[in-house]
């Protein structure tokens, strides 16, 4: 990089590490499905979908160590939840697979707008990593937008439980848009399409279309978050989804693996 | 069709490129065509490339009993059937030799068929 944009340093990596800390988390949490899908093609599709976003993520990671981050093995070992700036809705332990279908879904339609808005940063190899990375992404969102109209009309119970997943997600969304500052830097680096009100407006008018399509009743605009994992700000599942993810890493913390 | 909430069974094909005929590579369970589709790229093609990717119902699939009376097995001699009295090599390895234009290789068959056979 050049002198000019190392001066936005912080402006890039505190732009990175919510995306990538959002691919690791929900990818850990998608992880924790293999086995247990609804069937065995599903297992697998699922499988490879969160290994797609666990190679977004290392992208990411790596990207931050070009700006002076830690390793990636480290970043993702080695911090305890407060330096974490996933949204908490993603950390959050696993529902039923409607519930799942319905995370997803609501994710994927995020990412898709961030992608967008991304993909006007000025710094080559973040743009470049984004063309990659949205092939997969579309076909991503595609998937759970189809497991989201199955749910919706398959069978009574099908239809009940992926409401009951939209409700038991809806008030603890918030966070998933906030940067976990003021959107002012946004502005400073020409991103401010990616400011909070911008991509809460734009992925609300999208999943009201899905909801209004499946006949879903609209829940209402999203309300503000309580607590803002974007400030590490997180519940007590995410510590424990670390203790998993660190548990054999920590038996030997010298070990070269 | 199979009861109410129960999968279809779909047959996987594919093109490697665009030359090719589709091949069968398998089947899965889905629940619509679309999902179908989507699990024939996860299940099959996690790490090949494919041109193009089709899937069909099982059922759909009209298939032949396997027993002598409905396959097509070579019974009489049939050797009268193929074409292996005439060879052209000859005229073709002229033509590719000289360059020729159709034009030529016909007229050039021509003179020489009132030799006789070269």
């Amino acid at each position: 990089m050049n002198s000019g944009q190392k001066s936005e340093g912080s402006g890039w990596v505190a732009l990175i590490k919510p995306v990538a800390d959002d691919e690791w988390i929900v990818a850990h949490r998608g992880s924790e499905w293999l086995g247990l899908a609804p069937d065995l093609e599903e297992d697998l599709a699922y499988s490879s979908i969160n290994q797609d976003e666990m190679g977004h993520a290392h992208f990411y990671y790596a990207l931050l160590e070009e700006l002076g981050d830690p390793e990636p093995e480290r970043t993702v070992y080695g911090r305890p939840p407060e330096q974490w700036r996933n949204a908490r809705i993603l950390e959050a332990s696993n529902g039923d697979w409607a519930q799942t279908v319905a995370l997803r879904y609501f994710y994927e339609v995020f990412d898709d707008l961030r992608l967008e808005g991304l993909s006007h940063s000025l710094w080559q190899p973040l743009q470049d990593g984004i063309r990659t990375i949205r092939r997969e992404e579309s076909y991503h969102l595609r998937h759970f937008a189809t497991w989201f109209d199955m749910l919706a009309v398959g069978t009574p119970e099908s239809r009940r439980r992926l409401v009951n997943g939209i409700d038991a997600l809806w008030m603890n969304l918030g966070d998933l848009f906030s940067w976990g500052q003021p959107d002012t830097w946004l502005a400073a680096m020409g991103l401010d399409n990616l400011s909070e009100p911008v991509i809460k407006a734009a992925w609300e008018r999208r999943v009201g279309d899905k909801l209004e399509a499946a006949g879903i009743l609209w829940p209402g605009p999203v309300p503000a978050p309580l607590a803002d994992g974007r400030r590490g700000q997180h519940t007590q599942d995410l510590q424990a989804l670390l203790n998993v993810m660190t548990e054999v890493q920590r038996t030997d913390l010298t070990a070269q693996w | 069709m199979p009861d109410a909430g129960e999968y279809r069974v779909y047959e996987v094909f594919f093109q490697k490129d665009a030359t090719d005929f589709h091949t069968n590579v398998g089947s899965l369970r889905a629940a619509n065509p679309e999902m179908a589709l989507q699990m024939a790229r996860e299940t099959f093609f996690r790490r090949d490339d494919a041109y193009d990717i089709w899937v069909v119902p099982q059922d759909s699939i009209f298939a032949s009993p396997h027993d002598a009376a409905h396959l097509p097995v070579r019974g009489m001699d049939k050797r009268y059937r193929l074409p292996s009295g005439y060879d052209n090599a000859p005229h073709w390895k002229r033509f590719k030799a000289q360059a020729m234009t159709i034009e030529e290789v016909a007229e050039d068959m021509k003179t020489r068929g009132k030799g006789g056979p070269s």
